[in-house]
């Protein structure tokens, strides 16, 4: 079985690791949120999702159900 | 005036660390709270709520002082405690793994441009000389 001849040096690993490095994800500013986002991603602002500066879903609003559980009684 | 926040013994490597640490150094604040919100690795988010910290730290420090110039100005990370962990290997005996932790110190600080500039213009020129 081949094997390594010698051991390599901590420099060696470490200049090899010089372009190990994270990936930096382009992100965009909302026109009328103003928040940042990924790229063609929605994004959450106060329960409202927006996309391309629209709202496009909002979260439904817990006061309702109090009102059903209080008729209940 | 600069602001100072630490994170103590967070229980990853420095390596995985310094991955995030390194993007981060030199940024915008805004823009690095962005970048590690979106972040899908781990240790992105001690790295947040340290940077949300150091900025509130900053903002008690320096009272109506304005905060849109607000830069990472020094990030490092430091090997913490290792606690040793013992692996089995073949032939009856065991190797030492360690498990690694690290503290990370940043400082946040309004960009001083005029004074870097001259800084920086003043080192080439010395260079240059040299």
């Amino acid at each position: 079985m081949p094997n390594p001849k010698r051991r390599h040096s901590q420099q060696r690993s470490a200049k090899r690791r010089t372009h190990y490095k994270a990936t930096v994800d382009t992100l965009s500013t909302d026109k009328t949120t103003g928040e940042m986002h990924l790229r063609h991603r929605a994004h959450w602002v106060e329960n409202q999702l927006f996309y391309k500066g629209r709202v496009v879903m909002e979260k439904a609003v817990k006061e309702a159900a109090a009102d059903e559980s209080n008729e209940a009684e | 005036m600069e602001a100072v926040a630490r994170l103590r013994n967070y229980p990853t490597s420095p390596r995985k660390m310094r991955l995030l640490v390194d993007v981060i150094r030199g940024m915008h604040v805004e823009k690095a709270l962005a970048f590690l919100k979106f972040n899908a690795q781990h240790s992105s988010i001690p790295l947040e709520k340290l940077l949300v910290s150091a900025i509130s730290n900053w903002k008690n420090k320096n009272e109506g002082v304005d905060e849109s110039d607000l830069i990472v100005k020094t990030v490092f990370v430091d090997g913490a405690r290792t606690l040793k962990r013992m692996m089995p290997a073949p032939q009856g005996r065991a190797y030492q793994k360690k498990k690694r932790s690290n503290h990370v110190t940043l400082i946040v600080d309004t960009k001083v441009i005029t004074n870097k500039k001259s800084n920086d213009i003043e080192n080439n020129d010395t260079l240059i000389t040299k």
